[in-house]
């Protein structure tokens, strides 16, 4: 018997069986619709935290106070500020620290930005002219942060989008005033849109120079010149380590520290945030396909069952085939296609289903599917396999029945 | 079963053996076609064993119309099921056609089965959702015919043999049941069978269908094609050339019949 009769008799054989054929199909269905939406809600997070994590800078290190030891006993620490400007002017030593290439000190409070009749609030960065760098952030609009402005404690801000389109509605934002904490401050930049990561909302702060934000915050005691961190750029990204081990020596050696596990602050490399966010969404998507995989698992054996009921229903049909010549293999090839056809269609379907809901989902719920193609041509080969697989068992029983217990039964 | 049985049939043996049929059975004449050498068949082992065949020798030549008869538990049945190559002798030799098939596999038997015997069995055994036409072209499917067209030729024509041209689409529920033997008979002769094996075929029959019905056995016979009738009917297994008693596993009797 040929291939194409073998499809054809198989394709009748299911047609036979409508609602039944129907209820299998589903199973795998859903299994595949499951499949695709997982690995693409998975590739899109990924996708997503990657994308907003590479654009918080380039070779960025961030320095932050406190202890690297994220036990219960060291974690107060973490509330001190043990950064000085000191400690940035050293690490922007090129002679100390030949692989950093710029360093922005950041001191950041979260204050009332007011102009005319709008009031936003927002985190208020005192910094210097090397952040933009070092966060790989354009300024779009008037001018960024310069020396002079530090040097004189300009009050000058460079704004994002969020806060210019709340302050400023409609008009631009460039030569207007704001007031900071009751200070006059005059609008001399924007800076591009950056989007939001999970951490922060990268449009939503006003740039001022370091030396005005000190003086604006003001506080005294022992961490009066205290940084919030400081932000660092290594030279390229295979200076990253060699980056992290100079600025490592240099604060231990500043702040008198001869072990460093007793260190004050913490380096960040932004690669091991990308890489931390992207094994966190690795996992979930592993988890997800893992599910996916279950839901395939039991479509595989509803395939199976109905393979099997139809085989004993069908063992006189098999005993007359059987005694009119079909041979055990003709026989097992016939169950085997239609066990396959059962996984293709139902891969075939589950496919539509889950393009559906990839295109569909974002509109509902804020989300990004990612369609993978190869997700997709994986999941249905594999559907057509797990139909060959689990009609394995049902095809060689049909294949050894005898054709005269066959043609006996009633 | 709506059968008419006879009762009584054993006394058959009674009946005179002497007239010379219209073609004569002929020991030694026509070259042997199926030949039983010593088979048996046991099902089951040791006290649990039932020697459904006990050393059963028989041999029958090209052109034969033979009919075996036998109660039920005769072992006629497995007779059938080994001459029809379903099933294989526990030991003894199996000759078909000179060529011993006892110890064949399954996939050997499949092609001798497709090859050389048509079947014809007591319930039809039609593929319902299948129509006339296609029912008859399933052995040409698994003799690997590649040709639709040729095949449902063969069908037709097959059918046409047994007067059921005109009923090439219906299906068997929309067939009397005499007319679904014939849509059978017509499936076990497209091949172009050497030997046509008939189980009981007028068992689910009504006297008329069943009249028709052997009269296409023996228009089949008289075309030179062998036939084998397995029956506990007398009055069908009257209608062959000769007449072979199966009992206890055994040839009890081997005669030929007048007409």
């Amino acid at each position: 018997m040929s291939w194409s009769q073998t499809l054809r008799s198989a394709l009748e054989s299911i047609s036979e069986r409508r609602s039944r054929s129907a209820l299998t199909v589903l199973g795998i269905l859903i299994g595949i619709a499951a499949v695709i939406l997982t690995v693409g809600l998975g590739e899109g997070a990924q996708a997503k935290v990657s994308s907003a994590i590479s654009s918080l800078g380039t070779n960025l290190l961030i320095v932050t106070p406190g202890s690297t030891t994220t036990g219960g006993v060291r974690g107060g620490l973490g509330s001190a500020s043990t950064l000085t400007l000191a400690d940035a002017q050293v690490l922007g030593n090129r002679l100390d620290a030949p692989s950093i290439a710029r360093v922005a000190p950041v001191v950041q409070r979260s204050a009332t930005l007011v102009a005319g009749t709008n009031n936003w609030t927002a985190p208020v960065v005192g910094t210097t002219p090397a952040y933009s760098s070092v966060r790989d952030r354009r300024v779009v609009a008037g001018q960024g942060l310069t020396r002079a402005e530090v040097t004189t404690q300009a009050h000058d801000a460079v704004i994002g989008s969020e806060v210019a389109q709340n302050l400023f509605p409609g008009v631009s934002p460039i030569g207007q005033t704001m007031v900071v904490d009751g200070v006059p401050f005059s609008v001399v930049g924007e800076l591009n849109q950056a989007g939001s990561t999970a951490s922060a909302n990268q449009d939503n702060l006003a740039l001022i120079p370091i030396s005005t934000a000190e003086s604006l915050f003001g506080a005294a005691g022992p961490y009066a010149d205290s940084l919030s961190e400081i932000l660092l750029s290594a030279r390229s990204s295979s200076a990253m380590s060699a980056a992290y081990q100079e600025s490592d020596d240099l604060l231990l050696q500043l702040h008198h520290i001869t072990n460093p596990t007793q260190a004050d602050f913490t380096i960040t490399p932004q690669t091991a945030l990308l890489s931390t966010a992207s094994s966190v969404s690795k996992t979930l998507t592993v988890l997800l396909v893992g599910i996916a995989a279950i839901a395939l698992l039991v479509g595989g054996i509803g395939v199976m069952n109905i393979m099997l009921v139809s085989v004993s229903e069908r063992v006189r049909e098999i005993g007359l085939r059987k005694a009119l010549g079909a041979t055990p293999s003709v026989v097992l090839r016939q169950f085997l296609f239609e066990a396959s056809l059962l996984g293709l269609a139902g891969g075939l379907a589950g496919v539509v289903l889950g393009l559906g809901g990839a295109l569909a989902l974002p509109h509902l719920i804020s989300t990004s599917i990612a369609i993978s193609v190869p997700a997709i041509v994986g999941s249905v080969g594999v559907a057509a396999g797990i139909g060959l697989v689990f009609g394995v068992y049902p095809a060689s029983r049909a294949a050894r029945l005898s054709p005269i217990d066959a043609l006996r039964s009633e | 079963m709506s059968t008419p049985v006879s009762v009584g049939h054993r006394g058959g043996a009674t009946v005179a053996p002497t007239l010379p049929a219209r073609r004569p059975p002929a020991p030694g004449g026509g070259s042997p076609l199926l030949e039983l050498i010593g088979v048996s068949k046991t099902y089951g082992v040791e006290e649990a064993a039932v020697h459904a065949l006990a050393g059963s020798d028989l041999v029958v030549t090209t052109g034969e119309y033979v009919a075996i008869m036998g109660q039920s538990g005769s072992g006629k049945s497995t007779l059938m099921h080994i001459l029809g190559c379903l099933d294989t002798p526990s030991s003894g030799t199996y000759l078909l056609d000179g060529q011993d098939v006892s110890g064949m596999d399954e996939a050997a038997l499949a092609w001798v089965r497709n090859h050389s015997i048509g079947f014809v069995f007591q319930q039809f055994h039609l593929l319902p959702r299948l129509p006339a036409w296609r029912n008859v072209e399933l052995p040409l499917l698994y003799a690997g015919r590649r040709s639709r067209r040729r095949r449902q030729e063969r069908a037709e024509a097959a059918l046409a043999a047994v007067g059921m041209g005109d009923r090439l689409s219906h299906r068997p529920n929309q067939l009397s049941g005499g007319q679904q033997q014939r849509v059978a008979i017509a499936r076990a002769l497209v091949t172009d069978p050497a030997i046509v094996l008939a189980d009981e075929p007028t068992g689910n029959l009504a006297s008329d269908q069943a009249t028709e019905v052997l009269a296409i056995f023996e228009a089949m016979h008289a075309q030179g094609r062998t036939v084998v009738v397995i029956t506990h009917d007398p009055d069908v297994a009257h209608r062959a050339q000769r007449l072979v008693r199966i009992r206890d596993g055994r040839v009890l009797s081997d005669e030929a019949l007048a007409r």
